[in-house]
């Protein structure tokens, strides 16, 4: 498997109140190389803090990081040129104008001014390119980070959060522009506390809480397959018992009764081999929000006030920035 | 989105480090506090400018002629009555007492302000004081230059495209420090521009035989000094701001500075001894060559309040060192600080 970008027992602490309080803590990340990858936590648990580490941004205490092959953030200037970021917000100019803030950023790395049009056409922007940022809206400000990502044509997108505040509409805009990148090759890494919104576009995701991975792969594997099965029949009582009689735990769920086994074919055979022709078999997967749910609880890590930490024996010294 | 972008061979190394401060040198020059800076340097100039042709003008020479005629046609009685209020004294007892009636001289063109205006001398008078106008506007300038991009979270952003700290932080000082040097630079222009315009209209009748004021030294090195200052107040201010990472609070730093210490606590502290160690003294004694302060001075016999200098070669040595040290602390700083 090719990786896009790895860590390796990465940790960073905060100084509050007095005392040291780990924000990532040991993290060991693999974000495959190539389509959607979901960084998914609750609030507070690293996301954005990992996230500004990987692009030079914070200075890990301690654990190592690469992108494409090169160690962050000592070889970032390597890399930096195939990785696009947008951390916790777009961050402009306010009193500049769209056009003015790509500008700059396209002639700090030496594209042509030319692709500028470019990503203004692509984000819908061409239009207002010329109004100044601070008087745009979230939506828009939002396009504009995209835009700026897009001036270097990055093998590696880093999005934090990037629905935050925006409308369905424009939800379903980034989602489909994460997808479009993913599909064309780029590695996307998205991180989100909404579960539903990475479920519907990620290849594979890891869960974070409190600095730590959780869980991770592919989407599906977390989700595991079904385990439950509603099931249509006229004869709802009949059925019930016929199901009961062979074992498999069966309740009754308004018109339907909902079935715990893996093999919905069983369910077919034995109801039809009593008469019982089924109308309607649908398999219940567990979304992500319960598997999320059932890791933070697991783990205890969900409700948990935040505990002091000791420092770490083994901090980088140094360690450029 | 439909993203129809194409794919361009992206630069994958940077820009070389010259296009790099040309961006920060774009980014000064799009921004509206500077061209207020500019519009205030401008104005400014042009009230001292207006101030130093009022006090060449014709009319108010004709007034001091006056006042001098007077003054000189009643020097002899203002000798003749020093001598008698000097031989009353004597005769009322006091055998020894004098009244320094010898030393009294008789007055000068020069103590009255008459002299005629040479473009060279006013270009000194003005532009020494004009000097420490442009390096504030320099300095705040330079604050808020790197200010903004704190403020506004754009130095994130910035990173994500050229994340070589050391890069990115001299590029910002010296493109503030050409900023500084644009700001001074308009502003002595005028100076020397509005000086020579000045000496040309008020040039006082030939009948008046008025004596020429000479620069006493080259003007071509005093505006390069008054240069130099707005060079590093622009540095400077983007030194501070990046310790600081807030305009308000890096301008009032140095405002509360310059009132609180070297106003006040510079003469209360160690008899006045201190200000030869003080940043604004020797910023005066560089740009003047050579600054006067007073200060305690104490023989076997006694103390009294000296008139002291801080020496030119003083003033420039302690202020390279300076900027040395605040331009490493700076660097230094940024590259290991946390961009939140
Ligand atoms: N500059 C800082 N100083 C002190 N603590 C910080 C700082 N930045 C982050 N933290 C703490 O580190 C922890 C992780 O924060 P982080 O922003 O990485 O979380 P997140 O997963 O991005 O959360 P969210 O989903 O709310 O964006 C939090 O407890 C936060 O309070
Ligand atoms: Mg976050």
């Amino acid at each position: 498997m090719d990786v896009a970008v790895t860590t390796i027992g990465l940790r960073k602490t905060y100084l509050r109140r007095g005392t040291r309080r780990a924000a990532v803590e040991r993290l060991d990340l693999t974000v495959p190389a190539g389509g959607v990858h979901g960084f998914l936590g609750p609030n507070g648990s690293g996301k954005t803090t990992t996230i500004r580490m990987l692009l030079g941004l914070l200075r890990p205490d301690s654990g190592q990081a690469w992108i494409f092959g090169h160690r962050v953030p000592v070889e970032l200037p390597a890399v930096i040129g195939r990785v696009g970021a947008i951390v916790e917000s777009p961050k402009f100019f306010p009193t500049f104008t769209a056009r003015q803030n790509l500008r700059l950023l396209s002639d700090a790395i030496g594209t042509p001014r030319t692709r500028i049009d470019e990503v203004l056409e692509a984000t819908h922007l061409r239009e207002r390119a010329d109004d100044r940022y601070a008087g745009y809206s979230l939506g828009m400000k939002q396009r504009l980070a995209i835009a700026a990502t897009l001036l270097k044509d990055p093998d590696l997108l880093i999005f934090d959060e990037p629905t935050n505040g925006l409308d369905p509409a424009g939800i379903r805009e980034i989602r489909d522009t994460m997808r479009a990148l993913g599909d064309r090759g780029k590695t996307v890494l998205v991180s989100s506390h909404i579960l539903a919104e990475v479920e519907q576009v990620a290849d594979t995701v890891s869960i974070i809480g409190r600095g730590t991975l959780l869980a991770e792969g592919r989407v599906a594997d977390l989700l595991g397959s079904s385990t439950q099965f509603r099931v249509g029949v006229p004869d709802l009582q009949r059925a019930a018992a016929v199901l009961q009689d062979a074992g498999l735990p069966t309740e009754q769920e308004g018109a339907f009764l909902r079935v715990t086994t893996e093999d919905g074919e069983q369910v077919t055979r034995l109801l039809a081999g009593h008469g019982l022709f089924v109308r309607q078999l649908t398999p219940m997967r567990p979304d992500l929000e319960s598997a999320f749910l059932r890791l933070t609880s697991e783990s205890g890590l969900d409700a948990a006030p935040e505990a002091p930490v000791a420092a770490s024996p083994d901090e980088l010294p140094g360690g450029g920035a | 989105m439909t993203l129809t972008v194409s794919t361009v061979p992206a630069s994958r190394v940077g820009v070389p480090y010259g296009a790099l401060v040309g961006v920060e040198l774009r980014r000064l020059w799009w921004r509206r506090l500077t061209k207020v800076a500019l519009a205030i340097a401008v104005l400014l100039t042009g009230m001292t400018l207006y101030g130093a042709y009022q006090s060449t003008a014709p009319d108010t020479i004709a007034e001091r002629v006056q006042s001098y005629r007077q003054t000189v046609a009643q020097f002899p009685q203002m000798v003749k009555d020093c001598q008698q209020a000097q031989a009353q004294a004597r005769e009322s007892g006091d055998a020894g007492a004098d009244f320094g009636c010898a030393q009294l001289t008789a007055p000068t063109p020069a103590e009255f302000g008459l002299e005629s205006p040479e473009a060279g001398a006013l270009t000194a008078s003005l532009a020494t004081t004009n000097a420490y106008l442009y390096a504030f506007l320099a300095f705040v300038l330079g604050a808020s230059f790197i200010g903004a991009e704190y403020s506004s979270g754009s130095l994130g952003t910035w990173l994500t495209f050229e994340p070589r700290r050391l890069r990115v932080a001299s590029a910002k000082l010296l493109a503030a420090g050409a900023g500084g040097a644009g700001v001074a630079a308009v502003g002595l222009g005028l100076t020397a521009v509005g000086a020579w315009l000045v000496s040309r209209v008020n040039q006082p009748d030939p009948a008046l035989q008025l004596p020429t004021a000479a620069a006493d030294e080259s003007i071509t090195q005093l505006l390069i000094r008054c240069l130099v200052v707005a060079v590093a107040a622009g540095a400077a201010g983007v030194a501070l701001g990046m310790l600081v990472r807030n305009t308000g609070a890096v301008v009032g730093i140095v405002l509360g500075y310059g009132v609180v210490v070297e106003g006040v606590l510079a003469q209360a502290l160690a008899h006045g001894r201190l200000a030869p160690w003080l940043p604004l003294k020797n910023l005066e004694a560089f740009v003047e060559r050579g600054s006067t302060y007073f200060a305690e001075a104490c023989t076997p016999n006694g103390c009294q309040m000296e008139a002291m200098r801080v020496t030119y070669t003083h003033g420039w040595v302690y202020l390279l060192v300076l900027s040395i040290v605040g331009v490493i602390a700076a660097l230094a700083v940024f590259r290991h600080r946390d961009v939140g």
